[in-house]
């Protein structure tokens, strides 16, 4: 007999936003008195402002920061979408999507999207070092072409307890290990963003440890779910997202999938990732999701759901327990490690 | 105006403390960013986050990062300096009534 297992991240339909308060949210939410301030106060200094970017970016008008970059790889656009990577959850519309962003690169804020305008993303090339067989300088329209692009629906749960559901186009990052040819010796890929002051002007703040780092282990980065993102929506990613490479690893904070990536080094060193090396207790390397494991200043027990506004319990590993678990079996590492 | 004379008294001896401690006990050149994030990260970061999110994202880009770039001996100099003197111009006024 034929038994439809449902996945751990499923939701049932009776959960969805029906579209007439999906469309009306915004006067909604503001009618029961969910002030700005009082709400990211209330969950934590880096939550504030979550409310503040859905309304003030919409009266800057949303349509306008999806600015597709003219690419050569444009071309590859829309990719097959791969039915194995869905969601039983409404995809966050894309003019909020590219409007309410983490890049620390262009500052704190979520509106970061004009300023990111200011990132040029062709040509553009990518370095692959460290422990491989020969070092790589690689254009990213000639590693697209070599690639094999498709579109997946991910959930994306950032550390400041807020999530989206994003399509994203890309390749498997097992793709880009297999092309870069590491050594056996290899035991991390070491991921490093663009540098450039003169764009991005949070990297003029000489006390960060520009540029941003972030690292996965071989087994991590060779996992089914961990992408390399080159498109969103169904074209070429926007500046915002960190086009025209960035990562995505559902199942961490995401302040792991490293955006506007020029770098990739294979080493056998735990890299020192950014945040880890700023605020390590409260940003750390491994950063899976676990609603059990607060962050030191809010609780990771539910997320609000950016395009509804609704609050829904986190499961651990973002629901992603069946795919990602068994990397972390056997490690004997505290908690506050393995989930920050 | 008693207790802005006060105020300012308390600001001219703290930065002045501080501007000594640093010149003495800290690195070289060391900027005030940098002398901050060494002792508060969260602080600073946190501080980034309330400007730029709820006053306006260009006064932390235009205006306090290059005060934070600046060399922290000098920025503690010139707030003692400027305290100082303003604490003067109202002992003066206070004086001259």
């Amino acid at each position: 007999m034929w038994i439809k297992r449902k996945r751990s991240w499923e939701i049932p339909e009776s959960n969805t936003t029906p579209e007439a308060i999906w469309q009306d949210r915004r006067r909604i939410i503001k009618a029961m008195g969910l002030g700005t301030a009082v709400m990211g106060l209330d969950i934590g200094t880096a939550h504030a402002g979550l409310l503040d970017g859905l309304f003030s970016s919409g009266a800057k008008g949303e349509q306008d920061a999806i600015i597709v970059p003219d690419v050569p790889w444009k071309g590859q656009f829309p990719a097959k979408r791969n039915d194995a990577f869905k969601l039983d959850r409404s995809l966050t519309p894309e003019a909020l999507n590219a409007t309410f962003n983490n890049f620390y690169e262009f500052g704190s804020h979520k509106t970061i999207w004009p300023e990111a305008q200011e990132l040029k993303v062709s040509p553009w090339q990518i370095t692959i070092d460290g422990m491989v067989s020969k070092k790589k300088i690689i254009d990213i329209d000639d590693l697209i072409r070599r690639m094999p692009v498709e579109e997946r629906l991910y959930r994306h749960r950032c550390v400041e307890a807020w999530s989206m559901t994003v399509p994203w186009t890309g390749f498997p990052m097992s793709e880009l290990v297999k092309f870069a040819e590491p050594t056996s010796g290899a035991r991390y890929v070491r991921m490093e963003t663009f540098m450039d002051p003169a764009v991005a002007p949070s990297q003029k703040q000489s006390w960060n440890p520009w540029p941003y780092i972030e690292g996965l282990t071989m087994e991590e980065a060779n996992n089914e779910l961990a992408f390399m993102v080159v498109g969103t929506y169904g074209h070429p990613s926007l500046k915002q997202h960190g086009a025209p490479l960035r990562l995505a690893v559902p199942w961490k904070y995401g302040f792991k999938s490293t955006k506007s990536i020029v770098r990739f080094t294979f080493t056998d060193q735990q890299p020192v990732s950014f945040w880890h090396s700023l605020q390590g207790n409260e940003y750390g390397f491994w950063a899976n999701v676990n609603p059990k494991v607060p962050h030191p200043r809010w609780s990771q027990a539910e997320e609000k759901i950016i395009q509804t506004g609704m609050k829904v319990p986190t499961q651990l590993y973002n629901g992603y327990a069946e795919q990602v678990a068994y990397l972390y079996k056997n490690m004997n590492l505290p908690d506050t490690v393995l989930y920050r | 105006m008693r207790v802005l004379r006060v105020l300012l008294a308390v600001i001219a001896v703290c930065a002045a403390v501080a501007a000594i401690g640093v010149y003495v006990a800290g690195p070289a050149g060391v900027d005030l960013g940098t002398l901050w994030n060494s002792g508060s990260p969260g602080s600073l970061n946190l501080t980034q986050a309330v400007v730029q999110r709820y006053i306006h994202p260009a006064v932390w880009t235009e205006v306090l990062i290059p005060v934070l770039l600046m060399p922290a001996v000098g920025v503690f100099t010139t707030i003692a300096v400027l305290a100082l003197l303003f604490w003067l111009l109202l002992m003066w006024r206070r004086s001259a009534k």
